[in-house]
């Protein structure tokens, strides 16, 4: 059941009605039963047991770490509990990474590889998802940041919940308990306003990214027939679809959800306006960043090894640089993590993860050479265009590794970076080839309105949300800008029979 | 929620149903048919004494316009390419819902065709279904003219049909099909397609071998043809069975003459206009299938002399109220006597 179907509309509005119509204190149990129902519709049924068997396990670990006392064997419960959620990722998602590595790996060092086979399963909807959300809940447990849940249906629900499971974000159960278990009554502004948001979200999908996914398949799955600046355009054109995509499909996960009355954590602040990549990353995929600081990248700088690196590289590298190793090491591990949970592919630890790491180290390294560079120049770094200059710099920094992360395999990447390099073709630029690589040049204006209103909006957003800034303006006004947002979706989206919609690029993590 | 809310929400997504009712009209795909049937709705209530169903040799062989000039009645064609027969009956309750017709003309062409290649034409049905008013009839026919279609996402596009034509947004620029926001604009023609090409042809002059041979229809068009004999019985309603002109074998019409036996026996009349008609092959075809103007003007000088003269229809020439369709009749005869005085311009 895609989020931008048809079918998916009526199953959220037949569940809204629905759902403000049972006694409140039941909207809960309501909730986890269409997101049962949302679960066994969207697969094979049968892999319900992977969500259920990791709650299941989660629970009853929670409960145990906190009933007992003893240190050690709660550090034993939460292993058991982390070792069987990440057991189950890794052997879904990740153990074909280990194969073709291996068989890589054997082909150039054996004369005679033996190969492994790839094992091929089916995956549960949003598995990457609901396991570190289930992972922070029993975290929080440990550290005794919330009580362990003593009911199993709303544990379960939390680890399923529907709007949540197709493209996240990734939920605390701290933050959520009190949102997804009281009780909601039917507020005009809360369920207008997600309705709002979940029409921007159809607007971001359906016009743009949309449109951007057919210019992006015309280079990249034909790359060897194009070369230097239509990769290059093409890989820009895939940032803005995989933004317009992503963002879209959380706007309309957090606007399903808001209309259910529970409010979901953001997941986006206008990335592009980052003027550094480690802002990006604070603007971008908030809830997976936010994840993995807490239970990944503290937590490691609080283990032994990592709080006596310092004092043991001290003497060689001095105190500053030894401090700068172990925090870029933990960072290291950070990142690879990252672009581990991006895929089971080099080409997403590397793009998504490696790639980052190396900006965010080398831009460290690099501070002082930039900050010598800018007073040759007399470079002010608090005028309007060097934000500028640096945004469109994060902009190019993160589209160069996104390239990573959209083509076929690493070295397709390699590739394709390599033909950028070596081919000087600027004549794409004004013989019109670029505007021909799968959309018409009426495409290419609903495109452009398109995006400039998203731009328009997003600087907007900035000031602050732009759904209360419409809710202050007269019902006239509104309700024309509506309109026509609801009908530019409607006229301008690709849907319908003669369109196929390109997967949620989210959706299989 | 309090009530002015409620109220909002509920006009909100009112005045979202009527746009998008317009918005759904203006986009369907513009053309002959599309006018015909904007043109039906436009037409005054319980104004038009004849409804002609059938596929597209109703729209180019039977002139309203003419029919109404020369014998003073009022037609019109709901008529579509390649008209499923199973389409007859849920058009015809679509007409009784705006018109209280004397007689119904249904031509038979379809009826020769094999149910399953049809089901399976998706163009055909939805000049059908993409051409009524939103209504219940409407859902109705959609429903059972897609019989052939696979699954509820499938369907869908059939009822919502703007999930088909949304990139038609082109239409928005063109004046005639902004006016069919309510899917009411006059047809000057009536619904009548005037094709001016002549297409000479390589066949006998006579065109037409007739046969006393008689070959059975498909079986579910039988039982399509039968139900709707019975409706028609039901309904008390007048009806006439045509054949058209057209270049087939023996095999075709052997087909019409088994169609003829089932039609007569249920009391009602056929009339093979091949047997009767005047008609030049060589120069009154578009096509070989489907009339010219010169052909038109014969066919409907025949199917109006029937109509009129069985059927007892007034002529209401004398009345008031009826402009526009003097306008169609002198319409078609400036362009009939165009191509009759020009021919060899209009010959391809």
């Amino acid at each position: 059941m895609g989020i931008t179907s048809f079918r998916f509309l009526l199953f959220f509005a037949v569940s809204v009605v629905l759902y403000y119509s049972v006694p409140k204190r039941c909207q809960w149990v309501f909730l986890l039963l269409i997101s049962v129902i949302y679960f066994l519709t969207s697969g094979n049924v049968l892999l319900i047991m992977y969500p259920l068997a990791s709650i299941t396990v989660t629970y009853f670990g929670a409960k145990f770490i906190e009933q007992e006392e003893d240190h050690k064997r709660r550090k034993w419960g939460l292993s058991l509990v982390v070792v069987c959620n990440l057991g189950i990722l890794v052997v879904l998602k990740y153990l074909n990474l280990g194969i073709y590595t291996y068989n890589a790996l054997a082909g150039r060092l054996q004369e005679h590889p033996a190969f492994l086979n790839t094992l091929h399963f089916l995956i549960p909807l949003g598995v990457s998802f609901y396991t570190l959300s289930i992972l922070s809940y029993v975290f929080d447990v440990y550290y005794e940041i919330i009580p362990a849940e003593k009911n199993w249906a709303k544990l379960f629900l939390f680890g399923i919940y529907f709007p949540t499971i197709i493209s996240g974000p990734i939920m605390r159960y701290k933050d959520m308990r009190e949102k997804m278990f009281s009780e909601h009554t039917f507020d005009y502004k809360i369920v207008t306003q997600g309705l709002q948001r979940i029409l921007w979200g159809f607007f971001k999908i359906l016009v743009i990214s949309e449109r951007l996914v057919i210019v992006v398949s015309t280079v990249y799955n034909d790359f060897e027939n194009y070369d230097g600046l239509y990769i290059v355009f093409a890989t820009l054109c895939f940032t803005l679809q995989l933004y317009s995509n992503f963002s879209g499909s959380i706007d309309i996960v957090l606007g399903v959800s808001q209309v259910f009355g529970i409010m979901l954590p953001e997941n986006f602040q206008t990335p592009f306006f980052s003027k550094s990549i480690q802002e990006f990353w604070r603007r971008w995929h908030i809830t997976l960043g936010g994840w993995l600081k807490d239970y990944v990248f503290y937590p490691i700088l609080r283990t032994n090894f990592f709080m006596g690196l310092p004092g043991k590289l001290k003497p060689r590298f001095g105190k500053k640089t030894a401090k700068k190793i172990t925090t870029f090491s933990a960072l290291f591990i950070l990142w690879f993590a990252v672009g581990l949970w991006h895929g089971g592919a080099w080409k997403y630890i590397i793009g998504s993860g490696i790639i980052q790491w190396i900006y965010i180290v080398g831009g460290e390294l690099a501070e002082p050479i930039w900050t010598k560079l800018r007073k040759l120049f007399r470079v002010n770094k608090d005028t309007k265009w060097f934000s500028i200059f640096q945004m469109v710099r994060t902009f190019l920094l993160m589209s160069f590794a996104f390239l990573f992360f959209n083509s076929a395999g690493f070295s397709t990447a390699l590739s394709m970076i390599a033909n950028i390099f070596t081919t000087w073709n600027p004549e794409a630029l004004i013989n019109g080839g670029l505007l021909q690589l799968g959309l018409d040049i009426k495409d290419w204006i609903i495109l452009m309105i398109s995006l400039s209103v998203l731009w328009i909006i997003s600087i907007r957003q900035q000031k602050g949300s732009v759904r209360e800034w419409l809710a202050d303006k007269n019902i006239i006004f509104r309700w024309i800008l509506l309109y026509a947002l609801l009908f530019w979706v409607i006229l301008m989206g690709s849907y319908g029979p003669g369109y196929s919609a390109a997967e949620f690029i989210y959706q299989g993590f | 929620m309090n009530r002015r809310e409620a109220c909002k929400m509920i006009s909100f997504i009112l005045i979202f149903l009527l746009l998008l009712t317009g918005v759904s009209y203006i986009v369907r795909t513009n053309g002959h048919v599309k006018n015909r049937f904007a043109g039906f709705y436009a037409e005054e209530k319980n104004s038009i004494d004849v409804l002609m169903f059938g596929a597209s040799t109703v729209g180019t062989s039977f002139s309203p316009g003419y029919m109404w000039g020369e014998f003073g009645f009022t037609s019109y064609p709901l008529s579509s390419n390649a008209q499923r027969p199973k389409a007859i009956k849920y058009l015809l309750e679509e007409g009784y819902k705006y018109q209280s017709p004397e007689v119904v003309v249904i031509e038979l062409r379809m009826f020769t065709y094999e149910e399953e290649e049809m089901k399976a034409d998706e163009a055909h049905i939805r000049e059908v279904t993409d051409n009524m008013r939103f209504s219940l009839q409407r859902l109705k026919t959609v429903r059972n003219l897609t019989d052939g279609v696979e699954g509820f996402e499938a369907k869908l596009p059939y009822h919502f049909d703007i999930m088909k034509y949304h990139s038609n947004w082109g239409m928005f620029f063109l004046k005639d099909e902004l006016q069919k926001v309510a899917y009411r604009k006059a047809d000057l023609h009536k619904g009548f397609e005037h094709q001016e090409q002549i297409l000479f042809h390589d066949v006998k002059q006579d065109g037409y071998v007739a046969t006393e041979e008689r070959i059975a229809i498909p079986k579910e068009q039988e039982e399509i043809l039968r139900d709707l004999l019975s409706y028609l019985k039901e309904n008390n309603q007048k009806a006439l069975f045509v054949v058209s002109p057209m270049i087939y074998d023996d095999e075709y019409f052997a087909k019409m003459n088994y169609i003829k036996d089932i039609v007569e026996q249920e009391g009602f009349q056929y009339l093979n206009m091949n047997e009767v008609l005047d008609y030049n092959f060589a120069t009154d075809f578009l096509d070989g299938a489907h009339s010219n103007i010169l052909g038109a003007k014969k066919c409907s000088e025949l199917l109006g002399e029937v109509l009129s003269q069985e059927y007892g229809l007034t002529d209401k020439r004398d009345k008031e109220g009826y402009d526009s369709w003097d306008k169609s009749y002198k319409a078609f005869m400036e362009i009939y006597n165009e191509v009759n005085d020009n021919k060899e311009k209009y010959e391809i």
